[in-house]
């Protein structure tokens, strides 16, 4: 408390100043631009598409006046994927999204907290177009509202109709509420690592899709995945495996993503740092997405498809693709350099790179050295190749912490016991005192009688004692 | 844009509780709250809002805001001691136009644009936690955060929840709609949750016709075909020569080296980062062998331009220059108008309202810059002058116009007579400084604009200047000012360098304000100062104002002749030496009104006190 004039001006000063500099430096990190045109476009979709469903209760679906509408619904979503990709248009209560998104209405009647009525009607929440419906499509999707006996009775109707007329790009999501943090819905999802980890690998590879279409990159997805990681706890036994379907570039992000923040938390980062770095680590490989000598097609010229980036080249790509988010933002200059440089060894001539990347780099060739595609070692051994490059490739402080953290057996090391049973670690060190003693599943027991469903699982903490590595088969 | 309009109270006190610090400027909201400990709450509530919107109205350096600051100090920490004495937490639930604290309506706005509630609630805030112990700090970060939304600021990097959420509150929680969720649908094996692409894989609805119906992956697929393009299926591999397999072995970890990552991941580096991008992004841009083009480079080469700029990053912004430079002498021309934003007027405003409030000296490296880039930098820093309030960067602009000045005076010399006085008072002194042979020619300028700020200036300037032989007759002119306290100081200077020619002009003076509003000090003054510009004129002329030569006068006139005439000849006669002066003022004494019989009598004992000799 300032016990005078003075220190109470000084601490006013201050107050002032850090106000002043936030807001500076927010206003740095804006792009109006593409704000403004997402919310225009995003608008003139919301309005376009109440007007439509409106419509098929007064029209016959047949009507020409349905036409202009149409064309003009197929042209807002085709410039909206010109700016973003994958188009969502969700309404959730009263309000409606496009791309995260909240778009203002002026009025009541212009489509706001009604879109979401009419949608409701079929128990529809929005949708998602992963391409540009050509308005045939779109007109088969408004037809679909009309009553019965032209229009379908349920959403599950409405996507086998899409699904069945090719419109399958179409994706009908049901309707949505909002979760607000701490409620019991919330509790049970989070609850669901997979849950998780899936919808964090969907959010990489429609940023990827985004990246190959040369859009701009859209960061708050994938922060909003990675929060929700953090929230679970990065060492959530659960989010050590890997999402079911996920393609292998998805996969390894995800699980590069979960071993820096995991490191991150171990080393006691800060929570705001920490959610900066799961966001450079989503974005770590990017640069893959980059196509070399691609040329756009233009009058006869068919145009170039072009090239990912070799593997020396994809940090800096992934550089260049991460800035084409335009404003100044402390995090976007932490990933762009991470990308930049997370190849890099620790004591590379040039200088010690950033510690964000210092920090990618382990979780990068740890996950490399372990992965079927790559050098296809247990983790325990991929670890133990890595221990040797601490001080030259690898920032030694941080590679203790790593091998502090995971212990000697990281999750996934497949463990021959002592009884003859083979089990798979599923967590990481939980105490000095168990370091090399993990929680494992069994997958085989003493007899040889490999487990497929409902894996016991043994803190080998309690025994049976672990006699070393199995090899998979 | 600034607002230059109504300033919170000079002596910086905090208004009344609830009170709109900076009155008229905008409507105040609805008092409520149906207990003390409410209305305490609604005060702070009530102060919150009004710091937040300020942003909107005036500039986040104008003094306003500082008022609304102290006063949401007050009132938020009051608040939470209101709650804290009657047991109660301070959880507000928030509304779309309301907040309710124990059932209590604690704020009410209707207006959308104004409503704090209303921003909170289209934010996703549902309720607004603020512990017992909550810090100044922490109650500055909520302000920060609900600022940002106020002035309508659109980030693509966060929204208010993740904002909130890396704010690491200790002692703020708040429930915050984190996305959205499907509705429970019975049909519905497993639902995702959150954003858009929730509902990912294992499609075992029976009634969906096409799994793709209800896999967003495979829509994904179906939607790109034909143009979708995986990630290439060696992607980061050759992996690195494998080394040989070392022992895994827990070993503690030095706190201190934690500590030193811990203050690397803090934003006291991110200049170094930013330079460090900058530098390597240049360096592929100057690789034939990569395919970084500048125009991909620049917009951030610019952002952090901008950056250093800001935070005043000075040695930052050289080294950047200096990247840029090389990049131009590698052949990339286009660099050209990257470099003029380093030093132009924006930029030049950003650098001085970085300058810390202790500074004192124009820092090297901006006369570096300036120096070395091209530019109008001296107009920039007129405008700048201009309009800047801060001491501390009026101070360092003053100090780069002198620094250019030199090379360019008439500018600055035409600013003199056209820029508010405030303003020419400071080009007056950068003139004077930057060109001391030109001095005299701005003060005479200044001097005829007749106005305060600049009579002082003026008075200051020619205090540097006291040879020159134009200094007194400047002097005397500004005796003339209407302001007591110029007239002082120019008769002190006068009397400091004994000019005799500036007798007869200083003694038209006196006479012709004899005959307004004068005081004994100022008569005093002149008359000591005309003695001392020439001892013997005076004598001749304070006589003659005492007891004037001829008998008519002095049968007719005196005593009763010009009182502060005779005040000034009293004082001006008492310095000097000579039995005759002490019988001269004795005798203006005896006939003297009561008044200026007793400053003859004091003159008198002064005299003899000072000048025991005399």
């Amino acid at each position: 408390m300032p016990d005078s004039a003075t220190q109470k001006r000084e601490l006013l000063d201050q107050a002032q100043a850090s106000l002043g500099k936030a807001l500076e430096r927010a206003r740095a990190g804006e792009d109006r631009e593409l704000s403004a045109q997402v919310r225009d476009h995003g608008q003139q979709l919301a309005r376009l598409l109440f007007g439509l469903l409106r419509m098929t209760r007064v029209h016959a679906v047949d009507n020409e006046a349905f036409e202009k509408p149409l064309v003009e619904l197929h042209e807002a979503i085709a410039r909206l994927f010109e700016l973003l990709g994958v188009v969502h248009c969700i309404a959730v209560e009263d309000q409606v999204y496009v791309n995260d998104v909240r778009i203002r209405f002026q009025d009541r009647g212009e489509g706001g907290g009604e879109l979401g009525a009419e949608l409701r009607r079929l128990g529809v929440g929005g949708f998602s177009f992963h391409a540009v419906p050509p308005v045939e499509q779109l007109r088969l999707l408004t037809r679909a509202f009309a009553p019965p006996p032209i229009g379908v009775p349920t959403r599950q109707d409405l996507e086998a109709l899409l699904a069945s007329r090719g419109a399958a790009s179409i994706e009908v999501h049901g309707t949505f509420r909002f979760r607000v943090s701490g409620d019991e819905a919330e509790a049970q999802v989070e609850q669901d690592a997979r849950v998780v980890a899936r919808r964090a690998t969907s959010v990489v590879d429609e940023t990827w899709d985004s990246m190959v279409g040369e859009r701009v990159p859209n960061p708050l997805p994938l922060r909003r995945a990675v929060t929700e990681i953090l929230h679970m706890g990065p060492g959530l036994d659960g989010l050590w495996e890997d999402p079911r379907g996920a393609s292998g570039f998805g996969g390894h992000t995800l699980r590069v993503c979960r071993y820096a923040i995991f490191l991150a938390a171990a080393c006691g980062l800060s929570e705001e740092a920490i959610q900066d770095l799961g966001l450079a680590a989503m974005l770590h490989d990017i640069g893959y997405a980059a196509r070399e000598g691609a040329r756009p097609a233009s009058g006869g010229d068919p145009g170039a498809a072009g090239y990912a980036p070799p593997f020396e080249r994809h940090g800096a790509a992934g550089a260049r693709l991460i800035l084409r988010q335009r404003g100044f933002h402390e995090a976007k200059i932490r990933r762009a350099l991470a990308a930049l440089e997370h190849h890099r060894d620790f004591d590379d001539p040039c200088g010690r790179p950033s510690l964000f990347a210092r920090i990618l780099r382990i979780g990068e060739d740890y996950d490399n050295l372990v992965r079927r595609a790559g050098g296809g070692l247990s983790p325990a051994a991929a670890l133990g190749r890595m221990v040797p490059g601490a001080g030259t490739r690898y920032d030694p402080t941080l590679l203790q912490v790593m091998v502090n953290t995971m212990g000697r057996f990281p999750p996934g090391s497949l463990l021959r016991l002592e009884d003859g049973s083979i089990a798979r670690s599923i967590s990481t060190a939980r105490s000095p005192e168990t370091w090399a003693r993990p929680l494992a599943r069994l997958e085989q027991d003493a007899a040889g009688l490999r487990i497929t469903k409902n894996h016991p699982i043994l803190d080998l903490a309690q025994g049976p004692a672990i006699l070393g590595e199995a090899r998979a088969r | 844009m600034s607002e230059r309009g109504p300033l919170p109270h000079a002596d910086g006190a905090s208004p009344g509780a609830g009170a709109n610090p900076v009155m008229g400027a905008e409507p105040d909201e609805h008092a409520v709250g149906s207990t003390e400990a409410a209305r305490s709450v609604n005060a702070g509530l009530r102060a919150l809002a009004r710091a937040a919107r300020s942003f909107l109205l005036y500039d986040t350096g104008n003094e306003a805001i500082r008022a609304f600051l102290d006063q949401y100090r007050t009132e938020m920490l009051g608040a939470v001691a209101a709650a804290r004495k009657g047991d109660q937490g301070l959880s507000l639930a928030i509304r779309p136009f309301e907040i309710l604290w124990q059932g209590d309506v604690v704020y009410l706005e209707r207006d959308r644009d104004r409503s704090l509630a209303f921003r909170m609630f289209r934010d996703g805030v549902r309720r607004l936690d603020i512990g017992p112990e909550v810090s100044w700090d922490e109650l500055l970060r909520l302000l920060q955060i609900l600022s940002v939304r106020f002035t309508g600021v659109r980030q693509q990097e966060e929204d208010i929840v993740t904002l909130l959420w890396k704010a690491g509150f200790k002692q703020i929680e708040i429930v915050a709609v984190e996305g959205f969720t499907p509705e429970d649908e019975p049909d519905e094996v497993e639902a995702g949750a959150g954003s858009f692409a929730g509902q990912e894989g294992e499609a075992t609805d029976p009634q969906a016709a096409d799994p793709q119906a209800t896999d967003p992956r495979a829509a994904r697929q179906v939607g790109a075909a034909g143009s979708h393009i995986d990630a290439p299926y060696d992607f980061d591999l050759p992996i690195p020569p494998l080394l040989d397999e070392g022992r895994l072995i827990p070993a503690e970890v030095p706190a201190a080296e934690l500590e030193a990552l811990r203050h690397e991941a803090t934003s006291r580096s991110l200049p170094e980062h930013c330079l460090r991008l900058a530098r390597e992004l240049v360096a592929l841009v100057a690789d034939p062998s990569d395919p970084t083009t500048w125009p991909e480079v620049k917009p951030v080469v610019e952002e952090i331009r901008d950056f250093l700029l800001s935070e005043g990053q000075l040695g930052g912004l050289i080294e950047l220059l200096e990247a840029m430079t090389a990049l131009r002498a590698s052949g990339q021309r286009q660099v050209q108008d990257v470099l003029v934003g380093f030093i132009d007027g924006r930029a030049l405003r950003r650098i001085l309202h970085s300058i810390p409030a202790t500074a004192t000296v124009i820092p090297d490296e901006l006369v570096w810059l300036v120096d070395r880039l091209p530019g109008d930098h001296l107009g920039s820093a007129l405008e700048v002058l201009s309009q800047e309030r801060a001491p501390a960067a009026r101070r360092v602009a003053r100090q780069l116009i002198e620094h250019l000045a030199v090379a360019n005076p008439t500018a600055v010399m035409a600013r003199l007579e056209s820029d508010p006085p405030e303003v020419a008072a400071d080009l007056l002194r950068a003139l004077a400084n930057a060109l001391p042979e030109r001095a005299l020619e701005a003060v005479e300028r200044a001097v005829l604009r007749g106005e305060i700020e600049l009579a002082l200036e003026a008075l200051r300037v020619l205090g540097d200047h006291p040879l020159h032989p134009g200094v007194g007759e400047l002097l005397v002119r500004l005796v003339e000012s209407p302001l007591a306290e110029v007239r002082l100081r120019g008769l002190a200077m006068l009397s400091e360098w004994p000019q005799e020619q500036l007798f007869e002009p200083l003694a038209e003076v006196l006479v012709r304000r004899s005959h307004g509003a004068m005081g004994g000090e100022e008569a005093a003054a002149f008359g000591q100062t005309l003695a001392r510009l020439s001892p013997t004129q005076a004598r001749r002329q304070l006589e003659e104002w005492i007891r004037p030569a001829s008998w008519w006068k002095r049968v007719f006139a005196a005593p009763v002749g010009n009182r502060w005439l005779q005040w000034a000849a009293v004082s001006g006669l008492a310095s000097l030496p000579g039995e005759e002066v002490e019988a001269v003022i004795r005798w203006l004494g005896e006939r003297a009104g009561e008044e200026l019989a007793q400053h003859c009598s004091r003159t008198l004992a002064r005299r003899r006190r000072e000048l025991p000799h005399a």
